[in-house]
């Protein structure tokens, strides 16, 4: 990434963010003028989008003169993390959310570096158990149902 | 007087009293825990208070702040990191002193300047709030539209970034308060036909993800640093020569944190920053400032504490956060269905009173912990991050799922986990993403009430002389800096020729 690259890009990603809101924003509907408070519901984030785009553009011309602010390079445990965190999105969703909060807690901690085993037998299967009974119980929580919540509801 | 009365009437019931106690410890773990602090505590106790009544709910998320504040104090002086950002002044003075074998007594004149600091902020929070409160009497929707837009161009001095990156991203908070339905007009607004955005976008999976996941993501590209605790004798008071050497110092800072706390959106950690560049600049052993002087731990120990009871005198009596954990509680406050203000003073008589007695046992608490208790809270400080983040991790996670018992808030939760990462790695606040947020649909509404009330003469809005002031004051906020630069460069070229 070029120098001016890596600190005009997050600023080009947000105006391009603000612009596909804005023009968004003319799919919703009107309504009849006896309905309007003040205005459309469509202006206001129109207006919001508007200032996005507009400070962008500023922030891109006082980035004109920037030296390189680019960040350093991350460490293969924050990719790992962030793979972690994807494949728990993806249980919580397609399989079971007991099940994920095992995967994630124990993936987490070995993606960090531990390998004991009766920690990470601590962590991914003794505390979401905990947890999970401790929200049912106390704040009458329910959790969606999967093969090992079944386990608990019946 | 009355109010103070009931307040600490309510505190004969063990319940609440077991609350304070509990949560001023449960803030103290918080404080010292490495990465998170007193944001991130609030965001994650954010669930668990909304299943409580609003005063207690207010009074857990108050306590917390306050605790998880003063504990960063701890570790910033027994292992040179700051346990929250506001105590980063706190390191170049309290770990220097540490390492002579002084941290009994640099955590001493920490926990006086603190509990000083805090219990003046609080006695101004109960005079100054419901007077605050009172002068809204008069506010209509163009007034309070104006305020709140004071409030957001505050966020262009958050932190130490970019000021154009500060308020794009608590414009991006507003914009993202319009997703859902329209509670007027019923017309959907960037829904994209999933139906639990119907509801928009809740503020607590986006404070988890932000504070909490984020943080999380930032801890894992710090794995190898190392934290060595200072040997230390027992915490001892300060003696009468420390106390005479501090006093001026902790006034001075009391007062400078409970002004920078009032300020919407600034907080303890500018507070802290400021009093401390004071107290060096007026102090006669300024040379010893960053080796060891205990006019820097209480500079910055006072100001930050006394920052509390400041930001929660806009945030209840304007509605207008004024610090980001103060946003937190104002996001707990509209969750449970109550509008900062007036109103609140005049239907819940005895919050006032309550958040007033609480934070006071707090901070009367804060000595015990800080003299008694300090050398086992450090402790804590040993436990391995990648034992301590995964169990942050599933509470974080529950917390987002067990509001709305929603699977699709735990992916709202994660995503904003990626995206606060993001925007911290670039120069983008996220705190100021938070405050758009709890803001946004309170911008949209004044100003469509106001659109309204001038029956489409939107410009009617300068008419008004409160709301004028407000605008001014936002343009002065947004383009002060550079008019003062500006007049200073046209006056030196006058001179020069």
């Amino acid at each position: 990434m070029g120098t001016r690259l890596s600190t005009s890009l997050p600023l080009i990603a947000c105006a391009l963010i603000a612009g596909l809101a804005y023009g968004w924003s003319y799919t919703f509907k009107d309504v009849p003028p006896m309905l309007i408070r003040g205005f459309q519901p469509g202006a206001f984030p129109r207006l919001v989008a508007g200032i996005i785009i507009a400070l962008s553009l500023l922030g891109l011309w006082h980035a004109r003169h920037a030296g390189d602010d680019r960040p350093d390079a991350l460490p293969r445990e924050f990719h790992l993390s962030v793979l972690m965190l994807g494949l728990f999105g993806g249980l919580v969703l397609l399989g079971d959310f007991l099940f994920a909060l095992m995967i994630g807690c124990a993936g987490l901690a070995w993606c960090w570096g531990e390998r004991r085993l009766p920690v990470l037998l601590a962590l991914g299967l003794v505390a979401p158990v905990v947890v999970v009974l401790f929200f049912d119980a106390a704040f009458q929580v329910r959790f969606p149902r999967g093969f090992l919540i079944n386990l608990y509801y019946g | 007087m009355g109010d103070i009365l009931s307040g600490l009437l309510a505190l004969g019931d063990p319940k609440l009293l077991l609350l304070i106690v509990a949560t001023t410890l449960a803030g103290t773990v918080i404080g010292v825990l490495p990465g998170l602090n007193a944001t991130t505590g609030a965001a994650l106790m954010l669930p668990f208070t909304l299943t409580m009544d609003p005063i207690s709910a207010t009074v857990v998320l108050a306590t917390i702040y306050g605790s998880a504040t003063f504990a960063g104090a701890i570790t910033a002086i027994l292992i040179n990191t700051p346990g929250t950002s506001a105590s980063a002044t706190t390191c170049l003075d309290g770990y220097p002193l540490a390492l002579r074998g002084e941290a009994g007594r640099a955590l001493g004149v920490a926990t006086i300047a603190s509990t000083f600091g805090g219990l003046v902020s609080i006695g101004f929070l109960f005079v100054a709030a419901p007077l605050m409160a009172r002068l809204a009497y008069d506010f209509g929707p163009p007034e309070y539209f104006a305020l709140t837009l004071f409030g957001l161009s505050m966020l262009a001095t958050i932190g130490g970034g970019s000021a154009v990156r500060n308020l794009i991203a608590g414009a991006f908070g507003v914009l993202l308060a319009t997703v859902g339905v329209d509670l007027l007009t019923g017309v959907e607004r960037y829904t994209f036909g999933t139906h639990a955005l119907y509801d928009g976008i809740g503020f607590v999976p986006v404070m988890i993800g932000i504070f909490g996941i984020a943080e999380l993501l930032r801890q894992s590209t710090q794995l190898d640093q190392e934290r060595h605790l200072v040997a230390m004798s027992a915490v001892k008071l300060p003696g009468w020569a420390d106390i005479r050497r501090i006093r001026t110092t902790v006034l001075r800072s009391t007062g400078i944190g409970t002004f920078i706390g009032v300020l919407p959106a600034e907080g303890a950690t500018i507070a802290s920053m400021i009093s401390y560049n004071e107290a060096r600049r007026w102090s006669p052993n300024r040379d010893n400032f960053g080796n060891g002087e205990i006019e820097g731990i209480a500079a910055s120990e006072a100001a930050n504490n006394a920052a509390i009871g400041g930001s929660l005198v806009p945030t209840l009596a304007l509605g207008i956060p004024g610090s980001p954990t103060a946003a937190i509680i104002l996001a707990g406050l509209l969750t449970q269905g109550l509008q900062p203000g007036p109103m609140l003073f005049a239907e819940q008589g005895e919050f006032l009173g309550v958040i007033f007695a609480a934070l006071l046992v707090a901070n009367l608490l804060f000595i015990a912990v800080g003299l008694g208790g300090a050398p086992i809270f450090a402790r804590i400080t040993t436990i391995p991050v990648r034992i301590l983040w995964p169990l942050v991790f599933l509470f974080s996670i529950v917390g987002a799922y067990a509001i709305r018992q929603s699977q699709v808030d735990v992916i709202i939760a994660l995503a904003f986990g990626v995206i606060g990462h993001l925007m911290i790695r670039h120069g983008f606040s996220v705190v100021s993403l938070a405050i758009g947020l709890v803001l946004g649909a309170m911008v949209e509404q004044r100003l469509g009430q106001s659109v309204a009330m001038f029956r489409g003469e939107w410009w009617m809005l300068f008419t008004r002389p409160i709301a004028l002031t407000f605008f001014a004051l936002t343009l002065l906020a947004l383009f002060g800096a550079q008019a003062t630069h500006l007049i200073r460069k046209i006056t030196r070229k006058e001179i020069a020729s």
